[in-house]
């Protein structure tokens, strides 16, 4: 049996608002401001999703933006298979909900 | 090649970024990417606050990686390095501890050893004893408890003298005085050596039972110590009335008038004068001590260093000497004035001599003081006296005199405060050094009970406290091993001195090293000596390392529980 990540409350917002749009690419402080995580707490989350494997990652292509590019994130496909599970399985044991709409 | 954050407009802004640029300086290296992307948001965020947040956030991050990193190996099995492709193939379970098992027992077992070393015994004794501080070294019953049982068991008038000189009870004092005195009168010495306080203080300023003295008188007739004790009762009885009358008035003018005028003091501080010997028994308490507890094989420097340190027979005897004294002086100057001089002479001269024979008698710097100080102000009045009758060539001998008086044994001076604190650094390192024996043994035996509570709860995943909990069982017997050592030697030169004033065969008369070197787990260091007395006793060191070692293994073993629960609740 391989290691499992905790499942935070506020690991499940992330993971829900990733899959709100799976294939489009978000950036961080965006992401914080959907789910109303600090970026104390939003980019461990990031980071553990990345080294499982479960978070996709890349930079912005580098144009004439005038500022460094930033740093993308979505859900891996294996990643949103796992997250639609876990989050389905969270909604039915009533431990989690979306506290946030869009 | 990543480009840097742009410089914001805001302060709050170019503070964000200079915090977070600061951060990316010294990020670890596995993780900079996530570094770098914090930094790069902070483009985007036009709030001051929120930037603010952002790079503090950043800096939680920072935090986190450093400890991720600095314990990482940790969180590994043995013999696997990072990233090897073996990890996902190791079981978890297998990740701690990574020192071996008999290691760690043996390292524990060679702790031990060390720690039961009558030396370290007696190093961690002095540190983490209760109110084990110099002035208010109070003895505890059980100290006493070998003492109280051999004295018991065999009747023995020095081990009963020692626990009635110690003992904190004061009936038990009194009670054991009169036992050692019936069972060996040779001991009636020691009635100058029992605090006949309520407390034992430094000072004890309570008269002695009056048989006290009469034994005293009837056993060492000739001792002007004897004789000036009696004196004294009646300056203590006087002291104490004004203590019970709420200190009012002026004590020291009215108990100096009433003394003076009274012919039964005046005539016992005559004789004190006039007696051929002084002898404060001051050493023999030591040698007393030291002859029980050789014989019982009694190790206990703490007693030795109250023993030594505390003046029973109080200083007043002296201030009677002085008093008396100042009265014949007094009287000199009277009859120098209407014309007396050889009158007036041999009223100065009577102080003189007394002071200058009690002087070469005693063995106490404190002692020595006082009879110098009263020979120096009686020869200060014979001098010009015997000038002005023509003595020239004895008053040229007492000028001589006067200049060689040693009256500034100890003068307040910060010389003499640096005496105090001479060895703060041995005490400092002492403390320090058993503290650590506490804190180490505490985290190794916290550590493998959150190792021993998370393998019965079988958790898959090793975080933080997991690593926390495994650094404390790897490290803690071999830091334990090396503090132990190191208290071991911090304490040896104290015990040396200890066993060579223990050791030696002829009378002691002089206990300075003594008590330098047995206080020396007392002392600080200038300058930390007034915080430590507040703040860094053994009581605060105890507390500390209980709380804050109690809210780690509550936080690491409950945090689980917490979390689950409150998932559960939302």
């Amino acid at each position: 049996m391989g290691l499992r990540l905790r499942f935070s409350r506020q690991t499940l917002h992330v993971l829900n608002a990733l899959l709100e749009r799976p294939a489009q690419w978000r950036h961080g402080y965006s992401l914080s401001q959907q789910t109303e995580l600090p970026s104390g707490t939003l980019y461990p989350i990031l980071m553990r999703l990345e080294r499982r494997g479960w978070l996709e990652t890349r930079w912005e292509e580098t144009g004439d933006l005038g500022r460094p590019p930033r740093h993308l994130y979505r859900l891996s496909g294996p990643g949103r298979t796992w997250a639609a599970q876990e989050l389905r399985a969270a909604r039915a044991r009533q431990i989690w909900k979306p506290v946030y709409t869009e | 090649m990543m480009k840097k954050p742009a410089e914001p407009g805001t302060l709050g802004q170019r503070i964000a970024a200079r915090l977070l640029g600061c951060a990316l300086r010294i990020w670890p290296e596995q993780t900079s990417i996530w570094g770098r992307a914090l930094a790069a948001e902070l483009a985007v965020i036009d709030n001051s606050r929120q930037a603010l947040s952002w790079a503090m956030g950043g800096l939680m991050i920072l935090i986190r990686e450093w400890l991720r990193q600095s314990l990482g190996p940790w969180r590994r099995p043995v013999g696997l390095s990072e990233g090897s492709p073996l990890a996902p193939l190791a079981s978890p379970a297998s990740s701690m501890p990574r020192t071996p098992r008999f290691l760690t027992a043996l390292l524990l077992a060679a702790s031990l050893g060390i720690l039961l070393i009558p030396d370290s015994r007696e190093a961690m004794r002095a540190t983490f004893q209760p109110g084990a501080r110099f002035w208010n070294m109070a003895v505890n019953s059980g100290d006493l408890q070998r003492f109280r049982q051999v004295a018991e068991r065999n009747h023995d008038p020095e081990a009963t003298a020692v626990v009635a000189m110690l003992s904190p009870d004061r009936a038990e004092r009194i009670s054991m005085a009169d036992e050692a005195v019936r069972l060996d009168p040779s001991l009636t010495w020691i009635y100058t050596d029992v605090p006949t306080a309520e407390e034992p203080r430094v000072l004890p300023a309570q008269p002695m039972p009056p048989e006290w003295v009469a034994r005293l008188e009837n056993w060492d007739p000739d001792n002007a110590f004897v004789r000036m004790l009696r004196a004294q009762q009646k300056l203590l009885r006087l002291e104490d009335s004004w203590q019970k009358n709420g200190y009012r008035g002026d004590y020291i003018e009215e108990a100096k008038k009433e003394l003076r005028e009274d012919p039964a003091w005046s005539a016992t501080m005559e004789s004190a004068f006039e007696a051929p010997k002084y002898d404060s028994y001051f050493p023999r308490k030591f040698d007393l001590y030291r002859r029980v507890a050789r014989r019982y094989q009694i190790r206990d420097p703490r007693l030795a260093l109250i023993l030594v340190t505390r003046l029973p027979f109080s200083s007043s005897h002296t201030e009677c000497a002085e008093i008396y004294s100042q009265a014949l002086l007094d009287q000199a100057e009277a009859a120098a004035e209407s014309g007396r001089y050889l009158e007036a002479i041999e009223l100065c001269r009577r102080p003189a001599e007394a002071s200058q024979r009690m002087g070469e008698q005693c063995h106490t710097d404190f002692e020595k003081l006082a009879w110098a100080q009263i020979e120096r102000s009686s020869l200060a009045r014979l001098e010009p006296l015997l000038a002005k009758t023509g003595q020239a060539r004895e008053a040229g001998f007492l000028r001589y005199r006067l200049s060689a008086l040693q009256t500034d044994f100890y003068p307040s001076s910060p010389i003499r405060d640096w005496a105090w604190s001479e060895n703060g650094w041995e005490g400092f390192a002492i403390r320090t050094l058993a503290f650590g024996v506490l804190l180490l043994s505490a985290a190794f035996l916290a550590g493998s009970a959150v190792l021993l509570v998370r393998d019965r709860q079988g958790a898959e995943h090793p975080g933080l406290g997991f690593a926390l909990a495994s650094a404390a069982v790897d490290y803690g017997p071999l830091l334990l091993l090396l503090d132990a050592l190191g208290l071991l030697i911090a304490y040896r030169p104290v015990s040396i001195m200890y066993d060579r004033y223990f050791d030696w065969s002829l009378p002691i008369y002089d206990f300075r090293g003594l008590v330098h070197a047995l206080y020396t787990p007392y002392e600080w260091p200038e300058g930390v000596a007034r915080l430590s007395s507040q703040y860094l006793v053994a009581y605060n060191y105890w507390m500390a390392a209980i709380i804050g070692l109690s809210i780690l293994a509550a936080y690491i073993v409950f945090r689980g529980t917490v979390g689950r629960g409150r998932r559960a609740k939302a």
